[in-house]
């Protein structure tokens, strides 16, 4: 069944509404907005509140529901 | 039958509010900074111009204890700059209102935040108390002074790379601070203005003006 969910950039604060099925991954999920806005997938990790959500997980099993609103944050590194 | 990709059906962005910068009477430059950074950061304010980057005085604080803190033991440390973009006079700039961090796998070399402490640094974001946009993001160089690195520049250019994205780099056992934005394939020093916290954000509030909201595109 599909369900609309909210993916939020962080570093614009621009956001889109994703189209998805409760058995898409969170990679899929990622690789989507990523794509979208020309970023680099493996450079970000994505969160509901306080948790990061685990790549191979499907939607159901990282309990995103209906109306979610998900974040893309970057994971940088300094040297 | 596989599962359909997810699609994206809209896109918002966030409008750029046209507000007027801290005012040149309650800014500052940073006592970190070179001679040379300085010179800059005073010829920026005499243009009346808005500086690309207002950093308020308890973030700046925050920034460097943390940089302090690990400085005896040479050890990088790293953040998240957390602000909001606005415009004024055509020019838009950044402010930083705060900062986020976790703890962290780091050397005197690399930072990276520990992938288990993510909650960490969710909770600092969230406690930030805005609708933050990460405007850029700190890192020391615990006696390597101020400069953007190969690694560096890759995370700028991956993350970071919007206009008013800067990158801050602390040096606090030579005490040296500079903020650096892309510039073609490479990158270049702007200055950058401390504010007072509670002054600015109390002056800020009624001289919004009008919202520029920018068309969404898609793709």
């Amino acid at each position: 069944m599909p369900v609309r969910i909210k993916v939020k950039n962080a570093e614009t604060g621009a956001s889109v509404e994703m189209e998805l099925e409760t058995e898409n991954t969170i990679d899929e999920v990622i690789e989507s907005a990523a794509t979208f806005w020309s970023k680099d997938m493996g450079a970000y990790v994505l969160r509901k509140g306080k948790k990061v959500l685990r790549g191979g997980h499907t939607l159901k099993d990282a309990g995103v529901r209906e109306e979610d609103v998900l974040e893309l944050i970057p994971d940088p590194e300094g040297g | 039958m596989p599962v359909p990709r997810p699609r994206i059906v809209k896109e918002t962005r966030r409008p750029v509010a046209e507000v007027e910068p801290p005012s040149a009477c309650l800014v500052r430059p940073h006592e970190w900074l070179s001679e040379e950074s300085r010179s800059e950061f005073e010829s920026a304010l005499r243009s009346g111009r808005p500086l690309p980057l207002y950093i308020s005085e308890k973030a700046e604080r925050k920034i460097r204890e943390h940089a302090l803190k690990y400085a005896p033991r040479r050890l990088e440390v790293m953040g998240f700059l957390l602000g909001e973009v606005s415009s004024w006079g055509g020019v838009t700039y950044a402010i930083v209102r705060d900062v986020g961090t976790t703890e962290l796998r780091s050397s005197s070399s690399k930072v990276r935040f520990d992938p288990e402490a993510f909650p960490k640094l969710f909770h600092e974001l969230d406690g930030s108390g805005f609708d933050y946009v990460l405007v850029g993001w700190y890192h020391s160089h615990p006696g390597h002074t101020c400069f953007l690195s190969r690694t560096d520049l890759d995370t700028q250019r991956t993350m970071f790379d919007q206009p008013y994205h800067s990158a801050l780099v602390i040096d606090p056992i030579n005490r040296d601070i500079k903020t650096f934005r892309l510039a073609g394939d490479s990158y270049e020093e702007v200055p950058f203005a401390l504010f007072p916290s509670a002054e600015v954000e109390a002056e800020r509030r009624p001289r919004r003006r009008k919202l520029k909201i920018e068309p969404a595109t898609m793709g």
